[in-house]
């Protein structure tokens, strides 16, 4: 945050130092999406989709956590820069596993497909 | 600013009273404005300022603490990839009722805790006090879940331990395809290997010496082969050139006499095509063969250094080696080595394609054990999970425990009075790391708990 003094008198706390308040609704109504997520999400995976299995779940995690970082976390109504952040952060960690599966790839080859019970000798 | 007096000089009046006081430099009387809240800290110009400030504090520290967790997601992700059955095994033992009460535990805390936030900057202290309470209590709560969930697993066997992977690798011939007289023996790939490092490392001016002995035992060479070996380091001191075609000869007429001898290795490549690009001093053989165990690192590699490299691929040199085999054009690059022509006991030319593979396949001996081997017992010790699943929900479980410290802290100043309607940056603050905690949860769940 650049060091420019604002603009808002000292004289108004309230609206000079949160211009937003989550009414207590909106908490309510994440908190239901929440767990109507979460159920959805073992109703998903008891579904199987292969190799996709992940997918869903994964993809309803990141809705869930996207719902709790709007509003929980406020970023919805903050400053822009917070949500960047946390974007990039999510963005180098997706960087970091992705590079490091393709390695992974890489060596896959070398091996037996790996099984519960052993391989042919 | 205006030069003056120290403008970092501590209040000593009450920036209540004090708009300016006597001798301070002018600045931004926000601080000292009659009605200014006295949490203002004096760098900050504004009570807003002040709290963005703090959050974009908190907002880097979460950045990397959710780096912190994607260290332990990339470990979780390549260990699953690499053993998906594994996993799928392994978590019927954790109990994902369990986790979903965990997880309904920290979304209704999670709740509890934007709502204090609510409760904070609306001025309602009463409330603000026990939904913090409330959120300490889900925590506990989500601890006491745990308790049970670890104490089970511990009380059946699954913990971390030494198992750690089952990777079954391929041999050499079973990823090429080699079969019959065509397979390629574990000697043969061992001498490769270590021809194939003194190429490669031989580009950047390094050197294996290896002693005689050790040789003997790996390869089977046998002390007076000591020239042998010698070979692939002898350009290490040379960069003479013009000497180079009398000695090749005699070099190539070493190595046919050598091979004779001990027909199970690799036969090395004969000289007759490289021209003048080598220049093996056979008068060095002797005194590079006493620097046993030895590293020599030259600053730069020389032509005949580069045109050593040559060495596994020559035999196809005479016809594959441009006229100007010796000149320092030479580029040793891994696609361009000439593969070289198959003989009996000869590597398959597809060897070279997978040769940094081979180092780490079937090349050193490593037990496999299936679940098959294991025993009834040991069978359900998945361990190669359970270590990630200990160590991802046990720093997690850290996480909570330290929110919990933060929270009491925050708990305590918020009976006290401490926060009002245009103070309560703490309990944001506390708030967003709380958030994150729980969304680290978020994705733990699933990946650990709903595997199918």
């Amino acid at each position: 945050m650049s060091a420019t003094p604002t603009e808002h008198t000292a004289g108004e706390p309230d609206e000079a130092h949160h211009p937003h308040i989550t009414p207590i609704k909106i908490l309510l109504g994440v908190y239901a999406a929440l767990i109507g997520l979460t159920a959805i999400t073992v109703a998903v995976t008891q579904v199987d989709l292969g190799p996709l299995n992940i997918w869903p779940a994964l993809l309803i995690a990141a809705a869930k956590a996207a719902v709790v970082a709007a509003f929980y976390m406020h970023l919805k109504y903050e400053n822009p820069f917070f949500g960047q952040i946390l974007i990039c952060a999510f963005f180098f960690v997706a960087l970091f596993i992705g590079i490091a599966l393709l390695d992974t790839r890489e060596y896959a080859e070398t091996m037996h497909p790996p099984t519960l019970t052993s391989a042919s000798p | 600013m205006a030069p003056g007096p120290n403008p970092y000089t501590p209040m000593t009046t009450s920036p209540t009273t004090a708009a300016n006081p006597p001798g301070s430099v002018p600045h931004d009387n926000a601080a000292h404005a009659p009605d200014a809240p006295a949490h203002l800290a004096h760098h900050f110009d504004t009570p807003q300022q002040q709290s963005e400030t703090g959050k974009l504090g908190m907002w880097v520290f979460l950045a990397t603490e959710i780096l912190m967790f994607g260290g332990l997601f990339c470990g979780y992700a390549i260990y699953r990839g690499n053993h998906p059955d594994v996993f799928e095994y392994a978590h019927r033992f954790l109990n994902w009722k369990l986790g979903a009460i965990n997880t309904v535990i920290l979304l209704t805390s999670s709740m509890t805790m934007a709502w204090a936030v609510l409760a904070a900057a609306m001025g309602q202290r009463k409330l603000l006090t026990l939904l913090l309470t409330l959120t300490i209590g889900g925590r506990v709560g989500f601890l006491v879940v745990k308790y049970f969930e670890y104490s089970a697993k511990f009380a059946s066997g699954l913990k971390p331990g030494a198992y750690n992977a089952c990777y079954d690798f391929k041999t050499a011939n079973e990823m090429l395809g080699l079969k019959g007289d065509d397979a390629i023996t574990a000697e043969q790939q061992r001498y490769h290997i270590y021809n194939l490092d003194n190429h490669y490392l031989g580009k950047y001016g390094i050197h294996f010496t290896v002693p005689p002995a050790y040789l003997k035992a790996q390869f089977g060479y046998h002390e007076h082969h000591g020239d042998v070996h010698t070979e692939t380091h002898a350009t290490a001191a040379h960069p003479d050139v013009t000497t180079a075609n009398n000695h090749a000869n005699t070099h190539a007429g070493k190595t046919a006499t050598t091979h004779t001898e001990t027909p199970d290795l690799i036969p090395l490549p004969s000289r007759e095509g490289l021209g003048e690009g080598r220049s093996p001093n056979d008068s060095h053989h002797t005194t590079t063969a006493t620097n046993t165990n030895q590293l020599t690192t030259e600053p730069s590699p020389s032509p005949s250094q580069k045109a050593s490299g040559e060495l596994v691929a020559a035999p196809q040199a005479s016809t594959t080696l441009p006229a100007s085999a010796t000149t320092p054009e030479i580029a040793i690059h891994r696609s361009s080595i000439a593969l070289p022509a198959q003989s009996p006991t000869g590597l398959h030319p597809a060897v070279l394609r997978n040769t940094a593979l081979l180092k780490h396949s079937a090349f050193r001996p490593h037990p496999v054990v299936t679940f098959e081997q294991l025993p009834d017992p040991a069978r359900a010790r998945v361990h190669i999970f359970y270590q990630l699943y200990y160590m991802m929900t046990g720093l997690h479980v850290l996480h909570v425990v330290i929110g919990m410290g933060l929270l009491t802290w925050v708990l305590i100043k918020a009976a006290r009075g401490v926060f009002n309607r245009g103070y309560f940056n703490p309990v944001d603050n506390v708030g967003l790391y709380w958030h994150l905690v729980d969304l680290i949860w978020i994705f733990l769940f699933p990946l650990l708990y709903l595997i199918h």
